[in-house]
C-alpha cells in the first residue's frame, strides 16, 4: 500500500485556482493578438513645424481636475487594480534619484502647459528602457543605466517617457496591461501548476482534500517552483516595456525632442537611445525563448514524477499549450518592436533635420553622468545590485556557489538590506534547501514600501506553504499598506483564512474579491 | 565598420574636427555599404571616400553597421560559462555570456 500525506489546503484552493483558469485564460488565448502593432504613414510626416506647437498637443497643456480626480487612490489606498501596481522593488540610492530627478526638472521647465505632478524612482530591473505610470511617475531600471553613456541620452529617454505623460497616453493602456498580464500571469500559472501537478485530488470524504504520494518531492518541487517564479519575475520584466502603440511611440519621441532641444540636451542622445532599445530587443528574443523553455522543462519532469490521473494530464497539456503560445507571442512582439526602434529612429533623424538643422549637430556631455556613476556611493551601490543580479543569473544555471560568493559581496554596500539584495540570498538559501535562512534573508529588510509585489509573495507563500496563516496575513496586511491594493493578494488572503477555518471572513473576502477586476473570476470559483 | 545607409539628405561633408565643409545630396554620394576608414568616437565622425577624397561624416547623417549597443547579462542564453567561473571579478552581469 502506498503511502499518502496530506498537503497543506491551500494546495487545495490553488488546484481549484488552476481549474478556473481551465475554463478561460483569456490573456493567453488573446496574446498574439494583443501584441500585434499597427503599421501605416508616420507621425511627423503628417504636420508642419513643431509638435509642441501643434493644436492636439496644446489641447493637453491644461490639466483636467476630473481626470486627476479619476486617478487618484480612494481614501483607504488600497484600491489600486492588481494590474497597476508597481511591478519591481524599488531600488534607493539617493545621490541618483536627486541627480534623475534634477534632469526630469530640467526638462518639465520645456512644457508650456500645466505641470502635473513627475517622479523618478529608481527600480531592481534589468530591462533596458524606462517606463511611466498614469499617476506620473517615471521608472529607470537598472539596466538602462548600465547601458547609458550621457546625461543627454538619460534626458532623451526621460523626456519620452514625461511625454507619455503629458499627452495622457495611459488612457488608452488597454494593450499594455494586457501584455504586462500575460508575462505576470505566467509566473503564478507555474506555481499552481506545479502544485497541482504534484498532488492528487481527493473529491471523496473532504470536498478539497489533496494526497502526495510523496510529499519530500512535492515540497521540494514547491519550493523549487518559488524559485523558478521569483527568477521568472527578476527576467520577464525585460520584455514588456516598449508596449505602446505606434502612434503613440512617435508622438512621446516626437515631444520628448522638443523638450530635449529646449533644455538645451543633444538631440543625437535620444538616437543612441533607439539604437540601444533596438541591440537590446535583438538579445532579449533568445533568452526569454530559452528561459520559457528551460521553465518548461523543468516543469515537465516534476510532472512526470508522479504517477498522476487524468486530472493532471490536462493541466500537463495545458501548462504545455500556454507556455509554447507565450513563446510565440513574445517572439513575434520583439521581432515587430525590433525592426520598430530602427524605424523610429529614421522618423526621428528626419523631424530633426527638418526642425532643428543646427542643434542636430550638438554633441552629448559624457562627463557629468561619468561623474555621478562613479561617486562612492552610488557605484557602491549599482555593483551591490549588479552582483545580486549576477546571483540570479548564476541560480539560472545552477552555479550555487557562484551565486551565493555573489549574493554575499552585495551585502558589503550602501544597499544592503533594499528588497532586491535580500531577494537574492533568499534565493540562494532556497535553492540550497535552507529555508530558515532564506526566511532570514527577507526578515532583513528594512524597508518594506521598497519591495515590489513578487518579493511580497515569495514571503506570503512561503508562510502558507509552511502552513503559517497568521505570518502570511501579517505579511498580506503589509504589502496592502505599501503596495496600494487590496486586489493584489486577495486570493492569498482567502487561503490564509481558509487554513485559519476562519468560514465568516473568507465569506466576506469572496463577497469583495467578486468586485475586483483582475481576480474576480478566481473567486467566483472558489466561492 | 561599414555606413550602412544615409538617412537624412543632403548631407554634410565635414573636416576632421567637425567643421562644415559642404552639403551634398544623396544622390550624388557613392552607394551603400561603404568602407569607412576611421571612426572618431568623441565626436562620433566616420571618414569615408568621397570622389577619391577622405572626408567626414557625422553619426547623425548616418546608420552604420555597429551602433550603440546594450551590454545585456546573458541569464538562461544557451549555456556557455564564462572563461573561468571560479575568478569573480568575470562573473556577475554578463556572466555566462556566449563568447562571441
Amino acid at each position: 500500500m502506498r503511502r499518502t500525506d496530506l498537503l497543506p489546503k491551500p494546495a487545495a484552493l490553488a488546484s481549484a485556482l488552476l481549474l478556473a483558469c481551465l475554463g478561460g485564460c483569456s490573456t493567453l488565448k488573446g496574446a498574439p493578438d494583443a501584441l500585434i502593432n499597427l503599421a501605416g504613414q508616420s507621425t511627423q510626416s503628417r504636420f508642419q513645424g513643431k509638435y509642441l506647437e501643434q493644436e492636439e498637443v496644446r489641447s493637453y497643456f491644461r490639466l483636467d481636475p476630473q481626470h486627476t480626480q479619476n486617478l487618484r487612490l480612494s481614501y483607504d489606498g488600497r484600491s489600486l487594480p492588481a494590474n497597476e501596481i508597481r511591478q519591481q522593488n524599488v531600488v534607493l540610492i539617493p545621490a541618483l534619484q536627486n541627480y534623475l530627478q534634477g534632469i526630469v526638472e530640467r526638462l518639465a521647465k520645456g512644457w508650456p502647459g500645466e505641470q502635473p505632478q513627475l517622479r523618478v524612482t529608481v527600480t531592481d530591473s534589468y530591462s533596458f528602457g524606462p517606463s511611466a505610470d498614469p499617476y506620473g511617475n517615471l521608472y529607470v531600471p537598472l539596466g538602462m543605466l548600465e547601458s547609458v553613456e550621457s546625461e543627454d541620452e538619460i534626458a532623451a529617454m526621460l523626456a519620452h517617457e514625461m511625454s507619455h505623460v503629458l499627452l495622457r497616453h495611459h488612457d488608452r493602456r488597454q494593450a499594455f496591461n494586457e501584455q504586462r498580464e500575460l508575462l505576470t500571469n505566467i509566473a503564478t500559472t507555474a506555481v499552481i501548476a506545479t502544485m497541482v501537478a504534484d498532488s492528487r485530488l481527493d473529491r471523496g470524504a473532504s470536498k478539497w482534500k489533496v494526497v502526495s504520494k510523496n510529499p519530500q518531492a512535492t515540497q521540494k518541487a514547491i519550493d523549487d517552483t518559488v524559485l523558478y517564479t521569483s527568477l521568472a519575475n527578476t527576467f520577464s520584466d525585460n520584455v514588456w516595456n516598449t508596449a505602446w502603440g505606434r502612434a503613440q511611440e512617435d508622438q512621446a519621441d516626437l515631444l520628448g525632442t522638443d523638450l530635449l532641444i529646449r533644455a538645451h540636451y543633444a538631440p543625437r542622445g535620444a538616437s543612441h537611445s533607439l539604437q540601444r532599445l533596438s541591440d537590446f530587443q535583438g538579445k532579449q528574443e533568445p533568452l526569454m525563448a530559452g528561459f520559457i523553455q528551460a521553465r518548461r522543462s523543468a516543469m515537465q519532469d516534476s510532472l512526470q514524477r508522479l504517477d498522476l490521473n487524468g486530472f493532471t494530464q490536462e493541466i500537463n497539456t495545458f501548462v504545455n499549450q500556454g507556455l509554447m503560445t507565450t513563446v510565440s507571442a513574445v517572439g513575434q512582439h520583439l521581432t515587430r518592436s525590433h525592426m520598430s526602434a530602427q524605424r523610429r529612429d529614421d522618423d526621428l533623424r528626419q523631424y530633426l533635420q527638418r526642425e532643428y538643422d543646427a542643434e542636430r549637430y550638438n554633441r552629448v556631455n559624457k562627463r557629468n553622468w561619468l561623474t555621478v556613476r562613479n561617486a562612492p556611493s552610488v557605484k557602491a551601490s549599482l555593483d551591490a545590485y549588479r552582483n545580486a543580479y549576477g546571483a540570479n543569473e548564476a541560480l539560472a544555471q545552477k552555479n550555487l556557489k557562484d551565486a551565493r560568493t555573489l549574493a554575499e559581496r552585495a551585502l558589503k554596500s550602501p544597499v544592503a538590506n533594499q528588497p532586491g539584495i535580500r531577494r537574492s540570498l533568499f534565493n540562494v538559501h532556497m535553492a540550497s534547501g535552507d529555508k530558515r535562512r532564506a526566511l532570514a534573508q527577507l526578515n532583513a529588510i528594512k524597508d518594506w514600501s521598497l519591495a515590489g509585489p513578487e518579493v511580497y509573495e515569495q514571503l506570503v507563500h512561503y508562510h502558507l506553504n509552511n502552513g503559517d496563516a497568521g505570518a502570511a496575513l501579517a505579511t498580506i496586511e503589509r504589502a496592502e499598506r505599501h503596495l496600494g491594493s487590496q486586489e493584489q493578494f486577495i486570493v492569498e488572503k482567502m487561503l490564509a483564512h481558509k487554513l485559519k477555518n476562519n468560514e465568516s471572513e473568507l465569506r466576506a473576502l469572496g463577497e469583495k474579491c467578486k468586485q475586483m477586476p483582475n481576480r474576480k473570476e478566481v473567486c467566483k470559483k472558489l466561492g | 565598420m561599414t555606413v550602412e545607409q544615409y538617412t537624412n539628405d543632403p548631407i554634410a561633408l565635414l573636416d576632421a574636427e567637425g567643421r562644415l565643409l559642404k552639403k551634398v545630396a544623396r544622390s550624388e554620394l557613392p552607394a551603400t555599404p561603404l568602407a569607412a576608414q576611421q571612426w572618431n568616437d568623441d565626436l562620433e565622425l566616420v571618414q569615408v571616400e568621397v570622389a577619391g577624397q577622405l572626408v567626414w561624416l557625422d553619426g547623425v547623417d548616418v546608420r552604420l553597421s555597429q551602433g550603440k549597443t546594450v551590454p545585456m547579462p546573458c541569464a538562461a542564453l544557451p549555456k556557455a560559462r564564462a572563461e573561468s567561473a571560479t575568478n569573480l571579478s568575470t562573473i556577475g552581469y554578463g556572466a555566462g555570456c556566449a563568447k562571441n
